[in-house]
């Protein structure tokens, strides 16, 4: 072990009698944002809510084919022709890959060696682990085959969600994390929670959209259980 | 531009001159503090939410060494190396060894502050490592061969017509006929660092929290720049201090909220991500080398002390733009990488109170700063600390003129509207050198615009003591 790590923490521990006294953790954490209304309903209604008022878009469609149609609409509506995509079986809508095809769209996923490929693509679609109504975020994390450039790199991102996957709040994600011992946590080499559309306010506060995320963000909710 | 704490008199009677700041600073600090409140009263329980990210950040401290054993073994488990740096020198010559090693020329860097505690830009550029800042605002201050002046928005200071002059004449941008649109600028940023994105082959990131249970690196950005800094790229390396450890992720999931809504009033950045090591060999993306750079340089010193306290802050800026004085001089002045009523704090003590005597000095105690931070730090209680200890090693002329500095922001009547506080300031710093040991000459110009008042007969502590507590409850707690 380095020099520098045993000075650093003897150092530490030499010192520490003087801190002031910690409270212990709490038995049950005050949500940060709390929900009325947790049924279905509300969970969506809430989701949608937050995340427009992000200038992202939800689109809510009540089953798989709607789904589809719904995609082909928000991909002619921006004129792209190629779309990086997660590996199919993580995107939670059997067909796309053929509906896509069939319309001439070109899809590629991503690989060390394709990146200037994937930069030109105009649309990225992916799934994603859960969704939180009261903040109007998605949880995303990464594992072969869903990777971090479908999410981040085109301008235009399209997320296609299982209404069931919808949470009331960051902290019933966590719940749920630590309800399954962190385990799914621990497997995964990056997480990110995403709300809203890549922005800054850099310049005089002034809100713009895209810097170098997506400027579009548009979740399609499928409702209903899988 | 060299950072001199000591002179922040001067410096500070130099940005209240400058009409431009101040309207920068008129319309920026201002509206970043109205947005914070407006979604602090809109958080319901905000009182217990603060005590119980206080609480996460106090039980970080108080198991600081077993939650670093902690961080270590998790990020060595899934692949990732951890170093250990004393100090900057120690740190910035890691960096620089992994970059030998993997044969890295050029790096893309979101937002740290703890890189620019360490000046590891500058070092890694004489070592002939390049670094691009990839944050629009610290971008901006990179082209413009400045510093930030806020640890959140880093051009708190300019406004679009500089920045516009600035793309124009160095990078080349298309100038706007008419109305500058900050849009326009933003896509031009856009541009030119994607294609360098594609180029370089390593990113830096810092790290606002990290969650000890498994060792993940938290950080947050609103652009996506530092996930796309680690997404393209070969080689990450996270650069944090120790002391941002907390034991949990329901700890995390407390902060990251209060944190977002302290600095900007969102609810949640819009990329809250999170690092666990190096992606696994079949992932498309993400780096294969993953270096988690822990940095100690002064915060060990702090730690046990009366200041134990400054190091739960996680860097919202919340107190910078409540602050008076602050609104008023802006950033820059206190020539320190931690500007306002922190950085008057943490600065003195990472750096050596000889290296910033005017700091602790350089605030009106009223209170807004602890009243604003979303961990409760007691700021005020360790600026007088901090003055305190520095009137046991300096003269009698010296404390007496740092007496009357002090009055002169504490007064209320002047506090109340802040324009005479500048109107103050300006005259008390008229010395030659800026110094407060020149006192009868800048008192005599501060005369001119207000009665003097009696000096307190009162030790300063005491007299301060007895004004805090007739105004308590002004604290907010
Ligand atoms: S001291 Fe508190 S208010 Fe100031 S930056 Fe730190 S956390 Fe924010």
């Amino acid at each position: 072990m380095s020099e520098a790590r045993e000075q650093i923490l003897g150092r530490l521990r030499d010192a520490r009698d003087g801190l002031p006294d910690a409270p212990a953790a709490p038995e049950r954490y005050q949500p940060v944002s709390v929900l009325d209304d947790e049924s279905a309903e509300g969970l969506l209604s809430r989701f949608r809510t937050e995340l427009e008022g992000l200038q992202g878009e939800v689109y809510v469609v009540p089953d798989e084919e709607a789904a589809l149609d719904q995609v082909l609409t928000l991909l002619a509506e921006s004129g792209a022709r190629h779309a990086l995509t997660w590996d199919w079986p993580h995107i939670p809508l059997p067909g796309l890959a053929h509906a896509l095809g069939e319309v001439g769209i070109d899809t590629l996923q991503a690989t060390p060696d394709n990146r200037e490929a994937c930069e030109a693509a105009e649309a990225g679609i992916s799934g994603a682990d859960a969704a939180i109504a009261a903040t109007g975020s998605l949880v995303v994390s990464t594992a072969p085959g869903m990777g971090r450039l479908a999410t981040l790199l085109p301008p235009q991102h399209i997320v296609l969600l299982r209404q069931e996957r919808l949470l009331p709040s960051l902290e019933a994600w966590v719940a749920q994390q630590r309800a399954d011992d962190l385990a799914h946590l621990g497997t995964r080499s990056n997480l990110c929670i995403i709300t809203g559309p890549s922005r800054t306010a850099d310049i005089e506060k002034n809100l713009v959209l895209g810097v170098h995320g997506p400027g579009r963000l548009q979740v399609v909710v499928v409702e209903g259980e899988s | 531009m060299a950072l001199d704490a000591n002179r922040f008199a001067e410096a500070a009677s130099r940005a209240l001159q400058d009409k431009q700041l101040k309207a920068a600073l008129d319309h920026n600090a201002r509206l970043a503090d109205a947005t914070r409140i407006k979604s602090m009263a809109a958080t319901t329980g905000a009182e217990t939410l603060r005590q119980q990210g206080r609480g996460a950040r106090l039980r970080g401290l108080a198991q600081l060494p077993e939650l670093l054993e902690q961080t270590e073994e998790q990020i060595t488990a899934r692949g990732g190396q951890v170093l250990w740096a004393r100090d900057a020198d120690e740190a910035n010559r890691q960096v620089l060894a992994i970059c030998q090693r993997h044969g890295l020329r050029f790096g893309v860097k979101s937002k740290s502050m703890v890189t620019e505690e360490l000046h590891l830009v500058p070092f890694l550029e004489k070592h002939g490592v390049r670094m691009l800042e990839t944050d629009l605002g610290e971008f901006v201050v990179q082209v413009d061969e400045s510093r930030p002046s806020h640890i959140v928005a880093p051009i708190m200071h300019m406004k679009k017509e500089g920045i516009h002059k600035l793309f124009v004449e160095k990078l080349g941008m298309e100038p706007m006929e008419d109305d500058i649109d900050p849009q326009v600028m933003t896509r031009f940023a856009r541009q030119y660092l994607r294609r360098r994105y594609f180029e370089a082959d390593f990113g830096i990131t810092g790290g606002n929290f990290i969650i000890a249970e498994t060792g993940t690196i938290a950080i947050t950005t609103n652009e996506g720049n530092a996930r796309l800094g680690t997404a393209l790229q070969p080689v990450h390396v996270a650069i944090v201090g120790i002391e941002k450890v907390i034991p949990t992720w329901e700890d995390y999931a407390t902060l990251v909220q209060t944190l977002a809504r302290s600095a900007t009033g969102q609810q949640l950045s819009v990329y809250s991500t999170l690092y666990n090591g190096p992606a696994l060999s079949e992932e498309g993306d993400g780096p294969q080398h993953y270096y988690v750079i822990l940095v100690d340089n002064g915060r060990s010193d702090i730690y046990g002390t009366q200041y134990s306290e400054a190091l739960a802050c996680i860097r919202c800026g919340a107190c910078l733009n409540t602050c008076p004085v602050y609104q008023n001089v802006g950033g820059h002045a206190y020539g320190a990488v931690y500007p306002g009523p922190i950085g008057s704090v943490i600065t003195p003590l990472l750096t050596g109170v000889e290296n910033a005597t005017p700091l602790p000095f350089a605030s009106s105690l009223c209170g807004a700063c602890k009243a604003a931070c979303p961990v409760d730090i007691n700021i005020p209680d360790m600026l007088l600390g901090l003055r305190h200890d520095l009137q046991e090693e300096q003269s009698p002329l010296w404390r007496l003129g740092m007496q009357a500095w002090s009055w002169s922001f504490s007064h209320p009547l002047l506090y109340e509207t802040g324009r005479k506080v500048s109107a103050a300031l300006s005259g008390a710093f008229s010395g030659e050198d800026g110094k407060l040991r020149s006192l009868p000459g800048p008192l005599g110009a501060w005369t001119e615009h207000r009665d003097f008042p009696p000096f307190p007969q009162e030790s300063f502590h005491d007299w301060w003591r007895r004004e805090r507590d007739g105004q308590s409850g002004q604290d907010g707690d």
